[in-house]
């Protein structure tokens, strides 16, 4: 034990007279000195204060060897008369607690070893010290029973009483630590708290890595959304430019004209072929417009169709007309314009596919032309057939001129001349001069060489100067006629010769078909009729041998004939005829006999060469 | 020269050529009457005082040479001239076989159409075919 310099112990001693009345002779020079220091009080016999000083060792170890010195008091079975119930009891007891006290700070020990984050540590190993002690006090009970080492175990005593104290103090000084120390329920309380807060937390951040992963995911998506975004665009673009280069190629390459026309009705783009195909260079066409270079007689249908551009109203009529080339000739073109462009798309113009078709203009005259004199030879050919007829149409009237005329000589040579007979034969005479004429104009008219003209024909009298002409072919061949004429047909525009030539060939031909005729009347209907889609409708109907059913559409084949003389070239012509005025010709059987040929003309056609 | 006793008859379809002939065979002084067609003259009661019978060849209804024939065939002697506007030689042959005294295309010569007629009003006008003009 080590003391401080200089301090007081207090120390539970026993009475003086215990120890103050040993035999003096037991009694140390040392323990005079201390003696004389201590306080005694007088009344108890008790010593209260005993001031130590540290620096008098020799107090101090006159002290210990006055503890350690050889005693002879009685050993304290004495006291228990050496009664060996008494000495077992006591024996047994203290060992007992002794044991009990000795373990109590080994188990301490090993908790707080085992314990290292224990509060107040200290506390615990100055408990341990003082039960440590205790027990030593209880082992000495036990030795001073047969050994009287008294001092010795007053000492220990005394070193217990003051680790006692000393543990005392502290543990009510650190009372209030010690109670501010939170108790298990409360720390279970705070354990399950922080338990449940983990557990939110655990579950928020748990959220929360949910919440980032889905966020990841999306961010992810969107990206690979972007990035699929991009590449269409890309691949788009691509393609729009590769598309465009085509397009340009296309425009540049092609071997139609292609022009785009602004605004100001200029041609403000021009491809290679147009340019060649007028002879300006795009620079000089950005000046020019399709007015400029249009044909005079062409400027008219040109403007209109640049004014429907204009107004968004052309759909798809191309528009054949005539184009002045920089040197002056003359080309047929046919422009389209496919679709005006919304003015919104901010391209500037229309495109206009401009062909020369100067060649197949060319080809069409030709075609035109040879089918003219086709139909001129057919005429002719048709007249040729019908020159018997015409020839007595016209003998007839010559024959009664001459009559006259020889009449008229007698009369005259009479005396006196029948002057009334000769009037009236003179007036025959005018008569059948005119008859004579009459039949000569029809022949003219049908055999006259000039070209195709419309004018405005009335059906009807077609019809009648047709029948005229060929009534005596008709008679000749015992034909009857019927005729059944609207009586309010509006006049068409036509070419009359060609149509009085499609309505002798089939008056002809049902002339013919009705030549085997024997065992019925011959009779040729001729109608001509309004119907209800504004068509004027004739109607050339036979009662001869009829359709063959087999050859009912070759019949209007150029060189297709079933007659043994016949050159299969008068249906294909008047096919071809009607179809030039924008009609129809065809053929049904008729009832009950025969055969009813019909042709059917638009009262609003449009006119063709 | 002409007969006042004899009567022409023509038939023809043709109003010019019925007026026209009536007015020169009038100018000779036959006495002439017109029918306009086959039908009329064999439906008419004019068949006996038949002179002469100027036919035309073609005629809607019976044509001249099928009025021929049934003359011939009923026996009658009428002296027949046929006039056509037409040249049709088969007609003419078979004309002239069956009797005609004449065949003559019209426009005719007056002088040929008066021969005609004489030689068909001979008395021996039945043989009047070898006199025709050609």
């Amino acid at each position: 034990m080590t003391f401080s310099n200089r301090c007081f112990v207090s120390v539970e001693l026993m009475p003086v007279n215990k120890w103050v009345s040993p035999p003096v002779r037991c009694v140390p020079s040392s323990f005079q000195s201390f003696r004389k220091n201590a306080t005694v009080d007088a009344n108890s016999g008790f010593i209260w204060r005993v001031p130590i000083d540290t620096e008098g060792s020799d107090v101090m170890s006159s002290f210990l060897s006055w503890l350690f010195s050889p005693q002879e008091y009685m050993p304290h079975g004495m006291c228990f008369l050496w009664q060996p119930e008494l000495i077992a009891l006591h024996v047994t007891s203290d060992t007992a607690i002794a044991v009990a006290y000795y373990s109590i700070p080994i188990a301490l020990s090993y908790f707080v070893w085992k314990r290292r984050d224990l509060a107040f540590p200290g506390i615990f190993v100055l408990t341990s010290l003082f039960i440590l002690a205790c027990g030593t006090t209880h082992i000495m009970g036990v030795w001073t029973l047969w050994f009287p080492d008294y001092r010795l175990d007053g000492g220990i005593k005394a070193i217990t009483a003051l680790l006692s104290i000393g543990t005392a103090i502290a543990i009510w000084r650190v009372m209030p630590q010690a109670l501010a120390l939170p108790s298990t329920a409360q720390l279970e309380r705070a354990n399950k708290l922080l338990g449940s807060e983990i557990d939110q937390r655990q579950r928020a951040e748990a959220a929360l890595q949910e919440a980032n992963a889905e966020l990841e995911r999306r961010v992810a998506a969107r990206t690979a959304e972007l990035e699929d975004e991009v590449t269409r665009r890309r691949r788009a673009e691509a393609i729009l430019r590769a598309s465009e280069e085509r397009w340009r190629s296309m425009f540049e390459a092609s071997a139609v004209g292609i022009a785009v026309i602004d605004q100001q009705h200029h041609f403000a783009g021009a491809n290679e072929a147009f340019q060649k195909m007028v002879g300006y260079s795009a620079e000089e066409l950005q000046s020019l417009g399709p007015l400029e270079i249009t044909h005079q007689e062409d400027r008219e249908a040109t403007q209109e169709m640049l004014d429907d551009v204009r107004g968004a109203m052309r759909q798809d009529h191309p528009l054949e007309e005539r184009y002045h080339r920089k040197d002056g000739e003359v080309i047929w073109v046919r422009v389209s314009i496919a679709r005006a462009l919304d003015p919104r798309s901010g391209l500037p113009g229309t495109p206009a596919v401009i062909e020369d078709i100067t060649e197949r203009k060319r080809a069409e005259t030709a075609w035109h032309d040879a089918r003219d004199a086709l139909s001129r030879a057919t005429r002719l050919t048709t007249m040729g057939e019908l020159s018997a007829s015409i020839a007595h149409e016209i003998n007839q009237p010559l024959a009664a001129i001459i009559n006259n005329g020889n009449a008229c000589k007698r009369f005259l040579a009479t005396s006196p001349p029948d002057l009334e007979e000769v009037k009236d034969a003179i007036d025959e005479v005018v008569r059948d001069g005119q008859r004579a004429s009459d039949v000569l104009r029809r022949i003219r008219a049908m055999l006259k060489s000039v070209t195709p003209e419309r004018t405005q024909v009335d059906i009807n009298q077609e019809i009648a100067e047709v029948l005229e002409l060929a009534r005596h072919e008709l008679q000749r061949h015992s034909v009857s006629v019927q005729t059944d004429l609207h009586p309010d047909l509006p006049a068409i525009p036509a070419d009359r010769v060609q149509l009085q030539q499609v309505v002798l060939n089939l008056v002809m031909n049902g002339i013919d078909a009705m030549r085997p005729i024997t065992d019925h009347s011959r009779v040729l209907t001729v109608r001509s009729l309004l119907d209800d889609r504004h068509n004027i409708i004739v109607n050339v109907a036979d009662s001869g041998v009829g359709l063959d059913l087999a050859n009912r559409d070759r019949i209007f084949e150029t060189f297709f004939t079933t007659k043994a003389e016949g050159m299969g070239m008068g249906l294909a012509i008047s096919n071809s005829i009607i179809q030039a005025h924008h009609g129809r010709l065809w053929a049904e059987p008729g009832s009950p006999f025969g055969a009813v040929f019909s042709f059917a003309l638009p009262l609003v056609g449009r006119v063709s060469p | 020269m002409t007969g006042s006793h004899s009567i022409v008859m023509i038939v023809d379809d043709d109003t010019s050529i019925r007026k026209s002939a009536r007015r020169l065979m009038k100018s000779y002084g036959f006495a002439v009457e017109t029918f306009a067609s086959a039908e009329e003259f064999l439906g008419s009661d004019r068949l006996d005082k038949t002179s002469c019978l100027i036919l035309d060849v073609h005629m809607p209804g019976m044509n001249g040479l099928e009025l021929q024939q049934r003359l011939v065939a009923s026996g009658s002697v009428i002296p027949i001239i046929f006039i056509t506007a037409f040249a049709d030689d088969s007609a003419r042959s078979q004309a002239l076989k069956a009797g005609a005294v004449g065949y003559l295309a019209k426009p005719f010569d007056d002088k040929e159409l008066l021969n005609c007629i004489n030689a068909a009003l001979r008395p021996d006008g039945r043989d009047a075919s070898q006199l025709t003009p050609t």
